[in-house]
């Protein structure tokens, strides 16, 4: 019994870092969605970083 | 510090001053991808292996395929070891018959050793088997080790690389890295190292009588002592050379079999930092800008060698404590002197101090000496350099891509201070790469306090520690930085192998592993696809010696203040009750 849990437990956090991949790469996908449209990502305009 | 100690340090310096460039200069070759030195020995055996494993070496991979084929690797590797350890009983190269391991305990050596963390909650000379360590263990001081160092190839490569949605293969970095780099010089150090004194067997453990007992014939002296065997020689290398810190026997390198005398003991603490202190100049190497490259590695010289020297200042000046009980804590014919306590005398006081900051500041935890018994601010500096990420000078790649992000930080940090655009290496800085930057900072200390505190607050886990007031924290608090910074290393003091301290340390391993490597390649893959913008007077400038100040400040600043509490309830209050009865 103690081995089923322990195995899920290693499936767990695998799917739980998939699900982090998933979340940072729709987080860049954003930047560069809303950056490719010519719109502001959180503030800063098309192109540019702080100035 | 005696004239000895400045000697060894000297040598130290003199070999990574040796290595790194070339150690450097050949990494770049081999993650460069064309003719690099050995391709004669090594292309047939790559191209064989590629077909074996049916891997198309031109095919190029996202940074979330490049992650997830990290992942993929991991997970099968760590349910490969669950099971082995699980089974060692029945299986073969197992001649002092040891039982299977417990689930729990499995199941924190599997994370631990898949993580490159290599946390020991067992005794490995009456817990593991000789196929359990030379296999199951080994296989992964060297996958964990390649994963790490293919990792920092893949964010150089995001800084080269503009208009690019890819970051290279990780199959082909991790089979090159390994073949190239990793087998090669572990194979000749285990010679080295066999020459040495350290002990390569498959003996099962024998009980001799002890030298004593044997010279005196008498009865009443005819104490035994168990003389364990194993293929230690061929394990040390990798355990060093990858930072994986994972040793062989309990006592680690302090053992006499794993590290018999001062000259080991410098090889190993060399071989421990090469890597991490050659990849800033692969770094430089590949992107063209040794300028660049100096920016990062002055950063780590100078955390590394203001950590060592004042451990060693500690631990030499001895402990204030001990006098009044007439311990003799000078150098004399017969001790080299300092505090003493809980070091082996072959190495003395600052042959260990230079071990442990070496071990702490890289992510290897392979510790000669009890931590427990270190004063509390010679004890308290290795765990500061674990709390900085190990970025001085870091992991076998890990620690490179560290500090690059804490330059994305300070680039960032100083943009805001002095107005100008947060670029580096031509590439503009964004909301969404710096919220990734801050998760990557903020996850390693909210896993080791939240961790810390739970465990001291529940009354079953705070029972597992020996000590009591702000040792106790200490303890508990250096248990979840080491697990979380991937280092291994034990303050000591902890009963680690329950449940609750086996399942709460593997967690922390695998987040302190996989939780800074997807944020740090979405990075990598978010600068990859940026255009690079031709430098302007506009610029912040990122080559100089002020930005190297700066970036050493950002490290030190960002970790002191997130972690000062945690100190001042630990090794900060021993000091000052201890010296001052405070």
């Amino acid at each position: 019994m103690a081995d089923v849990v322990f195995v899920a437990a290693l499936l767990l956090l695998t799917g739980v870092t998939a699900l982090f991949i998933v979340a940072c790469d729709r987080m860049i996908g954003r930047d560069e969605d809303a950056l490719a449209e010519g719109g502001e990502v959180d503030g800063m305009p098309k192109g540019a970083g702080i100035r | 510090m005696a004239g000895s100690s400045w000697a060894e340090l000297a040598s130290l310096i003199a070999l990574l001053a040796l290595s790194t460039p070339i150690l450097g200069s050949y990494l770049a070759a081999v993650y460069r991808g064309g003719p690099a030195a050995g391709d004669r020995v090594f292309l047939p055996v790559e191209r064989m292996t590629y077909r074996l494993l049916r891997i198309d070496p031109q095919n190029e991979q996202r940074w979330t395929s490049y992650v997830g084929s990290v992942l993929a690797l991991t997970i099968v590797g760590g349910l490969l070891t669950y099971g082995m350890l699980r089974l060692q009983h029945f299986l073969p190269g197992n001649p002092d018959h040891l039982a299977n391991v417990s689930p729990a305990l499995s199941f924190n050596t599997a994370v631990s050793f898949i993580t490159n963390t290599n946390w020991q909650n067992y005794v490995g000379e009456s817990t593991m088997s000789q196929l359990s360590q030379m296999t199951g263990l080994v296989t992964h001081q060297f996958l964990s080790a390649a994963v790490g160092m293919s990792l920092a190839a893949a964010f150089i490569r995001a800084l080269i690389r503009q208009r690019s949605t890819t970051l290279g293969n990780f199959w082909v970095d991790a089979i090159r890295t390994t073949l190239r780099v990793l087998v090669p010089i572990s194979l000749a150090f285990s010679v080295v190292f066999l020459a040495s004194g350290l002990i390569q067997n498959f003996n099962a453990t024998r009980t001799v009588p002890t030298v004593v007992a044997a010279d005196t014939h008498d009865a009443a002296s005819s104490a035994t002592q168990w003389i364990p065997g194993g293929p230690v020689a061929s394990m040390v290398p990798i355990e060093t050379l990858g930072d994986n810190g994972g040793g062989y026997f309990a006592a680690n390198l302090a053992h006499p079999f794993e590290n018999p005398n001062g000259l080991t003991n410098l090889l190993e603490i060399w071989l421990l930092c090469m890597i991490p202190f050659a990849f800033p100049w692969t770094f430089g190497k590949l992107i063209g800008s040794m300028r660049q490259a100096v920016v990062v590695l002055v950063a780590m010289v100078t955390l590394f060698g203001l950590s060592t020297l004042g451990t060693m200042a500690l631990e030499s000046h001895g402990n204030p404590k001990l006098s009044p009980s007439g311990v003799t804590q000078t150098a004399t014919s017969d001790s080299p002197g300092g505090n003493l306590e809980g070091k082996e005398l072959r190495f003395g006081a600052v042959g260990s101090a230079l071990n442990a900051v070496a071990i702490t500041g890289t992510s290897t935890g392979g510790t000669n000496s009890a931590m427990e018994s270190y004063t509390p601010l010679g004890g308290a500096i290795p765990l500061f350099d674990m709390m900085l990420g190990e970025v001085g000078p870091g992991g076998t790649g890990t620690g490179l891509y560290g500090m690059l992000i804490f330059v994305l930080i300070t680039v960032f940090i100083a943009g805001l201070m002095v107005g100008r655009t947060p670029m580096y290496l031509g590439k503009r800085l964004l909301a969404a790469d710096m919220k990734l930057a801050a998760i990557y900072i903020l996850i390693l200390p909210v896993t080791v306090l939240v961790f810390t505190g739970v465990s001291l607050l529940l009354p079953s886990a705070a029972r597992q520690v020996s000590a009591t007031g702000p040792h106790a924290v200490t303890e508990v608090v250096y248990a979840f930085t080491s697990a979380a910074h991937n280092n291994g290393s034990a303050f000591a003091g902890l009963s680690g192998d329950t449940d609750w301290y086996n399942t709460t340390l593997a967690i922390a391993m695998w987040v302190g592993r996989f939780f800074e490597i997807v944020p740090a390649l979405a990075l990598a893959g978010s600068l990859a696809r940026k255009r690079t913008y031709a430098m302007t007077s506009g610029t912040l400038r990122t080559d100089g010696p002020l930005f190297t100040t700066l970036l050493a400040g950002i490290v030190v600043v960002l970790v002191g203040l997130t972690y000062f509490p945690m100190l001042a309830l630990g090794p900060l209050t021993e000091f000052f009750s201890g010296h001052f009865g405070i």
